[in-house]
């Protein structure tokens, strides 16, 4: 389930231990909290963005693609 | 700092080609520069990621040679290997199905400042949602996964927020370094059509893959040093920008 914090802030506290709570839902992870699942751990991924990644100076990433990036 | 990264869902991997360049049993046995385990007990370990990301498990430079049905370079000072490209970079869309699932809980637009400790384990995480309300997630265990300056950026803050277990390193935070580049040498091309055929981006084994050179093993790519073989490369000095 993907939720605003807003949201899960007001349930948090019912919402019991989980196995893992991993911080950062980024590339490293996503990747790890998929094999956590995959193992039958029951995971919270904290993430400081949005479900669209930005830049860190706010621009859409999409944005500013082919702009100095390299493969 | 700003270009080369990107925060939110799939954070840079939304931004990565998905390009991976994987190990050669030379990279681990050049002389003088050893490493402490031998590409044969590191091979194993390619399965599953390459199971997971969807590319092939490695393979020796000459099948891609021979799929690309290019002769295998006999001399020169370089020779090729092959990068492989994900099919989907993009981590967040790649599991999109599991972040769905029941057993996972995403929250998005939250931020974590500090860690709850028993004794000098983390068992749990606070954190701040964009509007400001404050949260706490208990876990039997905390993983950090917010990258370079991510990770970084929270052990600090949470030292200011009560004492941690790293709060006498004094190595986080500090010694940040770049990726070194720089023009190493240059290559005249002879021969623009073998050139193509060898490193023009190919599909083989179901793939998309890329050609890259290294330093053969033993020797030095010394300037004026000329590949006599199918690519006709010569390498020439560079000159460092």
């Amino acid at each position: 389930m993907i939720v605003p914090g807003s949201e899960f802030a007001a349930s948090a506290a019912s919402r019991g231990q989980y196995d893992a709570v991993v911080i950062g839902g980024g590339t490293v992870g996503i990747l790890l909290t998929a094999r956590l699942v995959q193992h039958g751990l029951r995971v919270c991924v904290i993430e400081a963005g949005e479900a669209v990644a930005r830049h860190p100076t706010g621009v859409f990433a999409a944005q500013s693609r082919g702009k100095n990036m390299r493969a | 700092m700003t270009l080369g990264r990107a925060v939110g869902l799939g954070g840079t991997s939304t931004l990565w080609g998905g390009q991976l360049a994987m190990f050669v049993p030379d990279d681990l046995a050049r002389e003088g520069h050893e490493w402490p385990l031998t590409y044969d007990e590191l091979r194993p370990w390619y399965d599953t990621p390459c199971d997971v990301l969807g590319i092939p498990a490695p393979r020796p430079s000459s099948d891609f040679l021979e799929a690309y049905g290019i002769p295998v370079l006999q001399h020169g000072a370089l020779e090729p290997f092959f990068t492989a490209w994900l099919p989907q970079p993009n981590m967040a869309r790649l599991f999109r199905a599991t972040l769905k699932g029941d057993r996972i809980d995403v929250v998005l637009d939250a931020s974590v400042h500090a860690f709850d400790f028993q004794g000098e384990r983390a068992v749990g995480v606070r954190a701040k949602t964009r509007d400001g309300v404050d949260f706490s997630i208990a876990a039997r265990h905390v993983i950090l996964a917010a990258g370079t300056f991510g990770n970084v950026q929270i052990m600090l803050s949470a030292g200011l927020h009560g004492p941690v277990p790293w709060r006498d390193n004094k190595l986080i935070g500090a010694y940040f370094h770049d990726h070194l580049s720089a023009n190493a040498g240059s290559f005249e091309v002879l021969d623009d059509a073998a050139f193509h055929r060898l490193v023009d981006n190919g599909v083989a084994l179901g793939t998309k893959f890329q050609t890259k050179f290294r330093a053969k093993s033993g020797q030095s790519t010394s300037p004026q040093y000329a590949a006599s073989s199918v690519s006709d490369l010569r390498i020439e000095n560079g000159s460092p920008r």
